[in-house]
């Protein structure tokens, strides 16, 4: 532990399994089991055992009824949470980027990458029997090629489009009575750089860009120190796509100036705490002095 | 009448995990309606849990609000990976809930965050045969066949949050008997459910 970090052994994680299924270890333990399992060469099924066992427990529970008013309070907070790691949408139909907004808002998000399956619906299937072959291949190649270029430039804009929205939802938390602003400067050897607003309420915007885009699992988290030996409490999460650009929008608990944010990358969604070097980080202040 | 109306005791079966995974793919396509549907599915049994943990109604709000969301965020992410949404829905409501009871004990400090592993990894679907019978009924049996400390061990850390030191000092046990207690009874609960009631019946006399 000359770390700080609690480090396992395999018996370790065999001792612990029984309370890690149950959520009764120390945070800390929690954690190094976490750690163990990811990288374990021999494997743990000791932890589906016992946890096959732990839904069970559900069953156990007494009725009780949510108040009624709980389900519009779920949906409003929904409605104004930003889902993660959705790939933006490219609507290939909508000829300005405020036309795509609107679309977005009203049908689903498109979950496959534009690819070849895609261009294909655009070739068109009826041309005049009197042109030849060679000005019909050069045709839908044009064609193809142009709508490449209309999707990537669409692309485009729609992030930069979303960017400058999620900069001008800063701007418009930051400027509330109460909220304070923070500047995420890059740490040593990083581009990303940001900017967040809290709300009195904790309500959070937070907007980077410079970032590097997620791949696989890895996401971007955000956390929120209290103080300067207070542990990082995880606040949220973000993929980021080609252009850089990430964006969240959450709560902090405890809201107030001083409280300092920062953005690591992370292999694997869920972490605790930070297992990666802080790519950028900025303390909040109020923006009037 | 919803799912969600019904008791909890309800029988899982594949018709309710086919569902499930429409609903699923919809939140993940950023649809709002399959929220309300995925809510109105689990409403009930998500808020019995979190009251259970925290015995406080308005904290139990806040613990389903905030699981919603957070499934409603990272829907997308999850929508590839195998496991039923139940399991994956009602595991963020339990660590919400504990999470909450831990931060609002006056002895404990702020714990550092700790979120749950994977839900395949901590909680994978409980194994087809005991899924197509489980009821309320069939897990009350299975939790009065083992010893009666160990259903407390179980229950204080899952259902009250403590943790293994917690449990050793609220039941004046050493800790290494608390995680036999612990051990012991899962396995004893895994054969009842299975339906190996003998074994477990040896397994509570150890």
């Amino acid at each position: 532990m000359t770390d700080g970090v609690l480090h396992l052994s395999h018996d370790d994680v065999v001792d612990l399994a029984p309370l890690h299924v149950l959520g009764a270890l120390e945070p800390g333990e929690a954690a190094a089991v976490r750690a163990h399992v990811a990288t374990c060469a021999i494997g743990h099924p000791e932890l589906e055992e016992l946890g096959s066992v732990v839904p069970a427990l559900w069953e156990t529970v007494d009725q009780v009824e949510p108040p009624a008013e709980l389900k519009a309070r779920v949906l409003a907070a929904a409605a104004e949470a930003v889902p993660v790691a959705a790939p933006p949408r490219v609507d290939r139909r909508a000829p300005t980027p405020t036309a795509a907004r609107d679309a977005d808002a009203t049908e689903p998000r498109r979950l496959t990458s534009v690819g070849p399956a895609d261009e294909a619906e655009f070739r068109p299937t009826v041309l005049s029997r009197s042109v030849d072959w060679a000005f019909r291949i050069a045709a839908v190649l044009a064609i193809v090629a142009l709508l490449g270029w209309n999707l990537a430039l669409q692309r485009d804009l729609n992030q930069a489009d979303d960017y400058r929205n999620r900069v001008a939802a800063v701007l418009q938390l930051g400027s509330q009575a109460g909220s304070s602003v923070a500047f995420l400067a890059p740490q040593a050897g990083q581009a990303a750089s940001g900017i967040a607003a809290v709300a009195a309420d904790g309500h959070t915007e937070l907007a980077m860009s410079g970032l590097a885009p997620t791949t696989g699992s890895a996401v971007y988290a955000a956390w929120a120190i209290a103080a300067p030996d207070a542990a990082p409490i995880p606040i949220g999460e973000f993929a980021v796509s080609g252009n850089g650009a990430g964006n969240l929008a959450t709560t902090v608990p405890g809201a107030a100036p001083g409280v300092t944010l920062a953005v690591t990358r992370e292999p694997n969604p869920g972490a605790t705490k930070p297992t990666t070097p802080i790519v950028a980080a900025g303390t909040t202040r109020a923006p009037t002095a | 009448m919803t799912q969600a109306d019904e008791p909890l005791g309800l029988r899982r079966s594949s018709t309710a995990d086919d569902a499930d995974r429409a609903v699923l793919v919809r939140l993940a396509d950023g649809e709002l309606d399959a929220l309300e549907d995925l809510y109105d599915r689990y409403k009930t049994m998500a808020y019995s849990i979190a009251y259970r943990i925290t015995a406080d109604g308005a904290l139990s709000e806040d613990v389903v609000q905030d699981a919603l969301v957070g499934a409603w965020r990272n829907a997308s992410r999850y929508a590839d990976a195998r496991g039923s949404v139940r399991t994956w829905l009602l595991s963020i409501v339990h660590h919400r809930a504990i999470d909450a009871v831990r931060r609002r004990r006056p002895t404990t400090n702020l714990p550092e965050p700790d979120d749950p592993a994977p839900a395949r990894l901590t909680l994978p679907d409980i194994w087809p045969e005991v899924a197509e019978r489980l009821d309320a009924e069939t897990v009350r049996a299975a939790l009065a066949s083992i010893s009666p400390v160990q259903r407390e061990a179980i229950e204080l850390a899952y259902f009250g949050g403590l943790t293994q030191q917690e449990i050793a000092e609220r039941t004046a046990t050493p800790l290494g008997t608390v995680k036999s207690r612990i051990r012991l009874g899962l396995l004893g609960l895994r054969r009842a459910l299975s339906g190996d009631d003998e074994a477990a019946a040896a397994e509570a006399d150890r």
